[in-house]
């Protein structure tokens, strides 16, 4: 009997301290701040129900240089490491060049030069994303692929009018804050606008 | 013993024959019906059982039954191979045959030569049935080359279904007609039923001829004249199953936005126009293939369009569902024109009539006269729809029973399978993806060669050593065994008799082995083995590399075979350019001979489609316009019969395609003329013959005063070079002189394609060029180089224009100096048809077959790059285009020392006014390559806020802004003295004449539309601002 309450006792400590490790994890994830942990962990809970409902509503986050921005999901069809970019003369200044993407060739869009951001920086493992729209499809680097966003109401929406004074706020649909974070939502139209030849 | 083994197995045989009997008698059954979807299915699963009953007749030596089944068999392959149709007889023989099986299987115990009689009987009939063949066979050839049926042999089917097709067409007749038309329209409409069987019946009895007198041995190629009909028709269908499609989607896309009447927008008009624009093409395509049916009515339909699109301010719900009823109608006549109604066609001829509010008299008078109207005018379209029918893919068989033809035409059609384009583009990718991984092999193999060249070394550098230490040490190991015997024999006494049992033995005696002994040995041994294996590892890799050249040969057959799918020859459209020009010139009253070049020049097909709608408009042009009245010619003291040629030719990776004619050629002041009266603000004076020549591929421009029945509707030359610029190509003027003719001259790049390059490395980046354009490989003397900044190159007896390659990719290749060549450069002399050049690289990596990729859809098209390569690593190479490369350096080197000797010259600073933000950023980022400033404005107000700070070069302007438009903008800047005179281009999708004169009555002075060319877009700018 006693052996048996004992191990009872061990199975719900278990199931607590993973409780508590997926609260970490989402916390880690999402970055969410201390203080309103427990909202948000219980916000997650809502947007994972909510996510079902709307599925269009899952982005790609991304870093460039030291900001976070994002693409929606289904614009962006690859994430890969950055094979060799050979360059090609004739070409605007911010596209690099082209690659071979399994037996494709891609053309690769500097997108720090479209934005304006300050080019080079961080990092050397550097990322591609295929992004595609109906028309063209092409890669854009980034710094580092930070994972999948789902955007629900819980997320506070950041005034745009703030960002007006940006250099790139003409690309920006909508920016939102993320935990401490404030994340710029790509408008993919405008950006393929944009990076049209 | 074996004997009754042997009965036991032709007993087996027996009842297996037994059991094919019921299938034999259904598939030949199902014969009867000679020409039903499933009758090459019969005959296939007929063919097999025959087959498998003489395979087995003849193991169990069964020889008679064995016999007669391969006669059978023989039977059923002509059959199936067209040699042979089924009539009465051969249908006749093989029920017989099967008889014979089916008594022959009821023979138990087996008895191989029962029912010699029946036997005889059957083998008689089933050889008398070939016999005929086999006394046909001297025009068989000729038979099939001329898609007849075997005529002689077909007499009594061909009655029988003469009688068949007019009680057919009797009935429909009646169908048809019992609604609306009294009886004595019917009889009337029977009689020209017939007279269209007749009608149709006229080739035959032309092939009958033709036959006899190919029989006589005069070959005369009279037959060319129903061959090509046939590929006529099979090309028409193919393109008017595209326009109909075309049409279909602008229909649909008007039916969903009206619901109610609403006023024609430009929107509106453009669907239309796409609508009358297949509608046309179709009509003509009919009309030239003498299918006048087709374009009777897509005249009529047109006749509607036409005045909906030119004269009619609003459209109805009403009017768009006669419309898609028409094409509907259109479309039907196309697909199944037996199908027709003619009641139908008369109620949307008057709803047409209704919508374009034509005199009610008329109608009337037509109402009244019904039979008059309609009877004439259906039997015309169901007679002249007939040669159709043997198209169709109506299943209906006494309708194809009609026509001889038609059974054989389907046939034909069966052996052809329409494959999506997209399955055949994967297919080609595919390939091309092996080609890659071959290469990658390739790499490997090489390395493989290495190091087993390795491993031989290694291995000599063994035998070596162990040999020398065979020498060395052995024999002084065994010396010093001698000297050291004493010890030896210590041990060995210590170890056992073994040796001691020897010493007896000198030393020279018995070989005694030490450890060193046996190291040595053993190594020996393994270089032994090593040698061997290494024997062996060569021998492998040169197996390998005997498959892989296998596989590579293969490899390049099945993608050029797969490449070859898609690609068809010119010859598939010429027919319809000889028509089209044989039917021009019969209508103008002109002698026109056409002579064809290159017939054999491959593309694409979808680009011969594409295509033909242009050069059958650049040929009835030429025959139109180019050439003169038969009078004219005469004063002019040319031959009466004129000349239009169109030539084919490959040149390099591109096709050009010719079309000449020696007709009085461009005129050049009437152009002039033309110009200025259209675009006043412009310089005509000033512009060359080159810029005059260009001038008439701009929409709407036209010298000629009366517009001509042949030269169609306002399709124009503008036309024709959009459809060539859709297909990567371009078009001009090669050369035009008065008096003499003019030439255009058609540049298609051959997409998608393998081609021969030459791999080159330019500071350390490959690249491949196209080998064909290069006619030399050499290094030169810097001595023989001349010039400051811009450098010739005297070659014997010509000079080239000399290029670094290092420097013109300057931006995109690190600056690697390589000593060597710089001092005598490795120089590429290319020669193509319209540049020559010399090219220093820095060294010459390989010729290679390579596949031609395109850049993607992003970068589509990039000056100087024909498309990237992937090598076996993965490694893109880019294909240059030296010539288009090169000679955009030239223009820029120009500039640049233009740049030197102004020492400042301002950019450019043009201002762009449009509503859409994309335009602009569109626009801007065109100019800003240029290396000029831009500045933009949402609309008028904008703009003219702007002009107070700002004073540009050029302005783009819109024609729809929102607050002030583009014409407004226009009166008010120009009412400032100081922008009296600055150029503004309009940019804008209205490509009306009146939107045109509009904008020139304000000063516009260049009018672009969208979509626009990059580059014409830039000249345009560079023209007006005289850059």
């Amino acid at each position: 009997m006693g052996f048996n309450s004992k191990n009872n006792h061990k199975r719900t400590d278990t199931s607590l301290s993973l409780e508590a490790l997926i609260k970490a994890i989402d916390r880690q994830v999402d970055q969410v701040p201390h203080p309103y942990a427990a909202e948000g962990f219980a916000a997650y809970l809502d947007s994972g129900t909510e996510e079902h409902k709307n599925k269009g509503q899952q982005y790609i986050r991304f870093l460039l240089n030291k900001t976070a921005f994002a693409l929606p999901l289904p614009n962006a069809t690859e994430i890969d490491y950055l094979p060799e970019v050979t360059p090609l003369p004739n070409l605007p200044q911010w596209v690099l060049g082209i690659c071979n993407l399994r037996g494709d060739i891609v053309s690769v869009v500097d997108l720090k030069q479209i934005l304006h951001l300050e080019s080079g920086g961080a990092g050397t493992a550097k990322k591609l994303i295929l992004i595609r729209n109906d028309n063209i499809s092409t890669a854009i680097i980034v710094d580092k692929v930070m994972g999948i966003l789902s955007i629900g109401d819980q997320h506070n929406q950041i005034d745009s009018d703030l960002m007006e004074n940006k250099v790139f706020s003409k690309f920006i649909q909508k920016v939102i804050g993320l935990g401490r974070q404030t994340v710029h939502l790509l408008d993919v139209d405008v950006l393929m606008t944009a990076i049209e030849i | 013993m074996s004997e009754p083994s042997s009965d036991d197995i032709q007993i087996d045989f027996i009842n297996e024959l037994k059991s094919y009997i019921p299938a034999l008698r259904d598939k030949a059954s199902s014969l009867k019906g000679v020409d039903s979807e499933d009758s090459d299915k019969d005959l296939a699963e007929l063919h097999r059982l025959v087959h498998t009953i003489r395979g087995a007749s003849s193991i169990v030596k069964l020889s008679n039954l064995s016999k007669v089944a391969s006669e059978f068999e023989q039977v059923i392959e002509e059959i199936i191979s067209e040699r042979l149709t089924i009539d009465a007889d051969v249908f006749k023989a093989i029920l017989c045959t099967i008889e014979y099986f089916e008594a022959y299987s009821r023979e138990i115990p087996c008895n191989d030569s029962f029912g010699q009689k029946l036997r005889t009987e059957v083998l008689g009939s089933l050889l008398e049935v070939r016999n005929f063949a086999t006394v046909d066979d001297g025009h068989d050839l000729l038979s099939q080359l001329l898609v007849t049926a075997n005529q002689d042999e077909d007499d009594t089917l061909v009655l029988d279904t003469e009688e068949l097709a007019f009680d057919d067409i009797d009935l429909e007749a009646d169908d048809l007609l019992a609604d609306e038309i009294d009886f004595p329209a019917a009889i009337e409409y029977e009689h020209f039923a017939n007279e269209g069987y007749a009608f149709n019946n006229a080739p035959q009895s032309q092939e009958d001829t033709t036959l006899s007198d190919s029989q006589n041995g005069e070959d005369d190629g009279s037959e060319l004249i129903d061959l090509p009909l046939q590929e006529l028709l099979e090309s028409f269908y193919q393109e008017a199953e595209d326009h109909l499609q075309d049409l279909g989607k602008a229909l649909g896309k008007l039916e969903e936005h009206i619901s109610f009447p609403v006023s024609l927008t430009s929107e509106y008009k453009e669907l239309l126009g796409v609508i009358r624009r297949s509608v046309h093409t179709i009509k003509g395509a009919a009309a030239v293939i003498k299918l006048k049916a087709i374009a009777g009515w897509g005249h009529e339909f047109e006749d509607v369009l036409d005045w909906l699109y030119e004269e009619a301010d609003v459209l109805t719900p009403a009017a768009i569902s006669v419309i898609a009823d028409a094409a509907d109608m259109l479309e039907r006549f196309v697909t199944v024109p037996q199908k027709v109604d003619p009641g139908k066609l008369e109620q949307l001829r008057s709803e047409f009539k209704r919508i374009i509010g034509s005199d009610l008299d008329t109608e009337n008078i037509a109402e009244n006269e019904p039979v008059a109207g309609i009877s004439p005018m259906s039997a015309d379209y169901v007679d002249l729809a007939l040669p159709v029918e043997n198209q169709g893919q109506s299943g209906d068989c006494a309708d194809r029973n009609a026509f001889p033809n038609a059974p054989s035409l389907g046939l034909d059609q069966a052996k052809t399978l329409r494959v999506d384009m997209t399955k055949v583009e994967s297919l080609v990718n595919l390939a091309s993806e092996l080609t890659i991984a071959l290469s990658g092999f390739d790499q490997d193999m090489e390395g493989l060669g290495n190091q087993i060249g390795e491993i031989d070394r290694a291995r000599l550098r063994l035998k070596k050593t162990s040999r020398d230490l065979e020498l060395g040490y052995e024999v002084k190991a065994i010396q010093k065994l001698g000297s050291a015997q004493s010890m030896l024999q210590t041990s060995a006494a210590a170890t056992g008799e073994d040796t001691a049992a020897f010493s007896d033995f000198d030393l020279l005696e018995l070989d005694r082995y030490s450890e060193l002994n046996l190291i040595i040995r053993s190594l020996s041994e393994t270089a032994v083995d090593v040698s061997t294996i290494s024997r062996q590892l060569s021998d492998i890799h040169s197996g390998f590399d005997a498959y892989l050249n296998r596989l590579r040969i293969l490899l390049s057959e099945l993608h050029q075979k797969t490449m070859r799918m898609r690609m068809t020859p010119m010859s598939t459209v010429i027919n319809r350019m000889r028509r089209t020009v044989r039917e021009t010139a019969t209508q103008l009253d002109k002698r026109v001979q056409l002579t064809v070049q290159g017939e054999h020049i491959e593309l694409d097909k979808m680009v011969w489609e594409k295509l033909a709608d242009p050069l059958m408009h650049l040929l009835r042009n030429a025959v139109d316009h180019g050439i003169e009245s038969p009078a004219a010619r005469q004063t002019a003291g040319k031959p009466e019969i004129a000349a239009v040629h169109l030539a084919a030719a490959y040149q390099g990776n591109q096709v050009v395609i010719r079309v000449t004619d020696d007709g009085r050629g461009l005129e050049y002041e009437a152009i002039r003329k033309a110009v200025a009266s259209s675009q006043p603000g412009k310089d005509v004076d000033a512009m060359s013959e080159e810029d005059l020549a260009d001038m008439i591929f701009q929409p709407g421009f036209s010298t000629c005063q009366t517009i001509s029945e042949v030269s169609g509707r306002g399709v124009g030359l503008d036309v024709v070079k959009k459809n060539i610029l859709g297909l990567k190509g371009s078009v001009r003027i090669a050369k035009s002189s008065k008096g003499a003719g003019t030439t255009f001259r058609i540049n298609l790049p051959l997409t998608m394609a393998v081609m021969q390059a030459l791999l080159f490395d330019v500071g350390g980046q490959l690249y491949a060029t196209a080998l064909y354009d290069i006619k030399e490989i050499l290094r030169v003397n810097p001595e023989d180089l001349e010039g400051q900044g811009e450098k010739t190159i005297n070659m014997g007896d010509r000079s080239l224009p000399f290029y670094k390659l290092s420097e013109s990719l300057a931006n995109v290749v690190p600056r690697v100096q390589t000593g060597n060549s710089a001092q005598r450069p490795l120089v590429l002399i290319v020669d193509t048809d319209s540049w020559q050049g010399a090219v220093a690289i820095d060294r010459i990596y390989s010729q290679k077959e390579i596949v031609i990729k395109n850049l993607g859809t992003h970068l589509r098209k990039v000056k100087g790059i024909a498309g990237a390569t992937v090598m076996g690593d993965g490694k893109v190479v880019p294909i240059l285009n030296l010539e288009e490369l090169l000679r955009v350096e030239s223009i820029r080197h120009h500039k640049m020392g233009y740049f030197k000797q102004n020492e400042i010259q301002k950019p450019l600073e043009i201002m762009v006014v449009d509503d859409s933000v994309s335009v602009r950023m569109v626009v801007a980022r065109l100019m800003q390559r240029q290396g000029w400033k831009v500045h933009t404005a949402n609309d008028g107000v904008e703009a003219i806020e702007l002009l107070h700070t700002r004073r540009p070069d050029l302005i783009v302007l819109d024609v729809e802004m929102p607050r002030m438009n583009g014409y407004e903008f226009m009166s008010s800047m120009r009412a400032q003295t100081k922008f009296n005179d600055t150029p503004v281009i309009m940019l804008t999708s209205r490509t009306s004449k009146k939107h045109r004169e509009k904008a020139q009555a304000l000063g516009v002075d260049g009018f672009v539309t969208k979509p626009y060319g990059d580059e014409e877009f830039v000249d345009l700018v560079k023209q007006l601002t005289q850059r």
